[in-house]
């Protein structure tokens, strides 16, 4: 007999009952492949590995840390949409190219006045000029 | 809230991890397999603090990307497989056996100081029977009765045929009882 053609409920039955809890339906799957004593045997051995292993211990631990996310952190990750990213991208670069424009006409404007006034020149007259600066040749 | 949450799928859970990033549901996938796949590498190392730095890295790397799982899997099946390749790999390395080796003998002292219900010494010896069983062996043992996987899971874990896995279990229960009766 292959035991890799033995049925999956027989390695499920092993796990669960001892020969004597089957029921008959289930002692006639066992005894087409095994002899009560043989699957006997196999089941005190699971019985043994799975009380072994319940009493593994391992501490009941939380969660990790990074697993308590903080509100800000939920938000910076929150996932964006590529096109809102690149659409946001567009509206900044297009207002980036129209601002300077509009500022630097403003500053033109100023610069003309100051041009302006560097072409009429500061009139100098006798009480506006500094007594410290008079001298009497 | 949690009556809900207990109802969940596994992988509905991930679902909605996924989409909220909210960590209630990973925290109940924590909660649900961490103790067993703890079991699991132990079994396969001896080693009980191998088995929560194996446990706890899989479960960090989850949490940080959860897209990595493809919804239409079996998300238990899933994990057992990156915590099997990640024990693996850690395994393999020299330095980490080293580092782990003598925990294993603390952690037999920690079994011999605590209540239990079964009988310390034979925890002990199903221990070291487990340990002189081939990796092949420990593995068919490990996922189907500590973590209660079924054939086809289980071959889906290993990357083997159904057949191979049911021989491998049938040789393994035989061979665990020879060590067990030496």
């Amino acid at each position: 007999m292959k035991r890799a053609n033995l049925p999956d409920e027989l390695f499920d039955l092993i796990g669960q009952k001892t020969f004597e809890e089957l029921n008959a339906t289930e002692k006639a799957l066992v005894t087409q492949h095994l002899t009560a004593a043989e699957y006997d045997e196999l089941r005190a051995t699971i019985s043994a590995f799975q009380e072994a292993d319940s009493s593994l211990y391992f501490a009941p631990s939380k969660p990790p840390k990074e697993a308590r996310v903080p509100l800000w952190k939920r938000i910076a990750l929150y996932p964006i949409p590529l096109y809102q990213v690149a659409a946001t991208l567009l509206l900044l670069l297009a207002f980036t190219l129209l601002w300077p424009m509009k500022s630097n006409q403003m500053d033109s404007t100023q610069q003309l006045e100051v041009i302006q006034a560097k072409q009429e020149g500061i009139p100098i007259k006798e009480d506006a000029y500094p007594d410290s600066l008079v001298f009497n040749l | 809230m949690n009556k809900q949450l207990d109802n969940l799928s596994d992988e509905a859970l991930m679902e909605r991890f996924v989409q909220t990033r909210s960590a209630k549901y990973y925290e109940k996938l924590y909660l649900r397999y961490f103790v067993v796949l703890c079991r699991y590498v132990q079994w396969l190392s001896g080693a009980s603090e191998l088995a929560k730095d194996v446990a706890q890295t899989i479960f960090v790397q989850i949490f940080a990307k959860p897209t990595l799982f493809d919804p239409s899997q079996n998300f238990k099946v899933w994990l057992f497989t990156l915590a099997r390749n990640r024990m693996r790999n850690e395994w393999r390395n020299a330095a980490v056996r080293a580092q782990h080796a003598p925990r294993i003998a603390q952690h037999l002292d920690v079994l011999a100081t605590q209540t239990r219900t079964f009988p310390v010494a034979q925890t002990l010896a199903v221990e070291q029977a487990m340990q002189q069983l081939s990796e092949p062996h420990q593995e068919v043992l490990a996922l189907k009765y500590s973590s209660n996987f079924t054939i086809p899971e289980i071959s889906d874990i290993l990357g083997c045929s159904q057949g191979t896995v049911k021989s491998r279990l049938f040789y393994a229960i035989q061979q665990l009882r020879k060590h067990l009766n030496q």
